[in-house]
């Protein structure tokens, strides 16, 4: 095989992911037995393990990580990406102390719309124009991190199962799909990292049942996906149904819940939220390419 | 009626005296080319098609002579539509965001020893960064068309990084040196 492909993949998702996988296994330890006591939850270190894989793809891809606070003009607000999810490894850590319904639901409405300050880019509003633009983006994005958490999270405290860093490879590969159809052949690189990160994930969780997802991967999830996909939109040239309907997936994953499919085994209703979250996943994919064919 | 006769002739004077060589840029008969090395391999070319601008140019005396060109970002044009798509996204030139590139010359000195050749000092922005650059310039000639225009042809030349202007996307696969050929034509200002 090429090597200049091989070095990409390597770089791109293969370490990233095994730096994703060390942090969990490092600070988790899942293989320990008290690991369902309330203080040793393992939930920030897998979005700690996220957010250093993240970062180490960035710098692989792009070839240099932009110092804080990131100058917007020099690299454009989605390079904001690389901090906020340290600032998310604070939120799941704080869970350990509050894991109620409400502190998710503030720690995640907070951390949206400040990432919403930062993570839209103000430059799609030309100069001398209202900014009522920029706003609409800000709370488009903040309602749909918040939509797409409570989604995964509510499923994932129903559920316990492996689903959902599965669910997270499909939805970033797909994400990586429309981005680089959308002529965003970095932020697809990107999405690459996570879906490389979230199997990474998936594999760690069939050895230790321990490890979870919930408060973790969908904080990351949840910001840093959304983010991308936004930012992808907003520069890239393919339809908004494309990007949303990668966004409201999750949602999708609820029509698992219904009685007929809750009969079955955990594996069989794991895979069938998987399966309903395809329908939106797909169509997406469809539509972007079809945009890019034409 | 001596005084009208005169103020006649000066009017007529500076109604059809040259505006002192200024210029606009006939962008049908110009082109803005460039090309740059695809994995160390093969030079891949393109062009903007949507551009102006304006030269002023005396032959006899280099501190009148300028040159400034605008660029629409959108306008490039590589031959190949997906490319084209690429190259203004974020990952290059980001024409959303970024929607000119601009050159203005600050200084327009003839090369030491050469009738015709100049070395042209100016910024060019590009990507939301400025940067001086030295531009080599050949003046081509000049004349009438049978329109009535007068037209006057440059040609320059001059490399970039294109990392010094924040392009740093995909380093390994395309070069940091991108070669520019401007060539000008301009028709002078009635």
């Amino acid at each position: 095989m090429n090597p200049e492909f091989l070095k990409m993949q390597l770089f791109g998702a293969v370490i990233p992911a095994t730096i994703c996988a060390i942090v969990v296994l490092v600070f988790a330890r899942p293989w320990r037995k008290d690991i369902d006591s309330l203080n040793n939850k393992p939930y920030w270190s897998m979005a700690l393990g996220m957010a250093a894989g993240y970062i180490f793809a960035y710098w692989a891809i792009v070839g240099e990580i932009p110092s804080f606070p990131v100058d917007v003009e020099e690299y454009d607000s989605d390079s904001w990406l690389i901090y906020i999810p340290f600032v998310l490894t604070l939120l799941a850590f704080a869970h350990n102390f509050t894991d109620t319904t409400i502190s998710k639901g503030l720690f995640i409405a907070i951390s949206a719309m400040l990432s919403a300050w930062l993570i839209v880019p103000e430059w799609i509003v030309d100069e001398g124009e209202s900014s009522a633009l920029l706003w609409y983006w800000r709370l488009g994005f903040t309602a749909t991190a918040v939509v797409m958490f409570t989604a995964l999270e509510k499923l994932t405290n129903v559920t316990k199962g492996r689903t959902f860093s599965l669910l997270s490879f499909f939805l970033a590969t797909a994400a990586s799909g429309v981005l680089v159809l959308s002529a965003n052949a970095k932020m697809g690189q990107l999405c690459g990292a996570i879906a490389a990160m979230s199997m990474a994930m998936f594999v760690l969780s069939i050895v230790f049942k321990n490890i979870s997802w919930a408060s973790s991967g969908n904080y990351f999830l949840a910001i840093v996906l959304t983010g991308l996909l936004v930012n992808g939109y907003l520069s890239g040239e393919a339809p908004l149904i494309s990007f949303a309907l990668i966004a409201i997936a999750p949602i999708f994953c609820w029509g698992a819940q219904i009685k007929a499919i809750q009969k079955f085994p955990p594996i069989a209703i794991g895979v069938a939220q998987i399966l309903f979250a395809f329908i939106p996943i797909i169509t997406a994919l469809l539509i972007a390419f079809q945009y890019y064919v034409d | 009626m001596k005084f009208l006769t005169l103020f006649a002739v000066i009017a007529m004077i500076f109604a059809v005296a040259p505006t002192a060589d200024d210029y606009n840029i006939d962008a049908s008969h110009s082109a803005m080319a460039f090309k740059v090395q695809h994995f160390g391999a093969g030079y891949t070319h393109g062009r903007f098609n949507d551009f102006g601008g304006s030269v002023t140019f005396d032959a006899k005396d280099d501190s009148k002579n300028s040159i400034s060109i605008n660029i629409k970002a959108k306008s490039i044009d590589s031959g190949n539509a997906k490319r084209d798509d690429h190259l203004r996204g974020k990952d290059f030139f980001f024409a959303k965001k970024y929607k000119t590139l601009t050159f203005k010359s600050t200084s327009f000195k003839r090369k030491a020893g050469s009738k015709n050749e100049y070395e042209v000092k100016g910024v060019l922005k590009m990507h939301g960064k400025k940067k001086e650059i030295t531009v080599n310039a050949k003046f081509l000639g000049e004349g009438s068309d049978p329109w009535g225009n007068y037209r006057c042809g440059l040609s320059c030349n001059f490399t970039v990084k294109r990392s010094d202007f924040g392009m740093k996307y995909m380093p390994n696969g395309i070069a940091d040196e991108v070669h520019i050929t401007a060539d000008v034509e301009g028709v002078r200002k009635k």
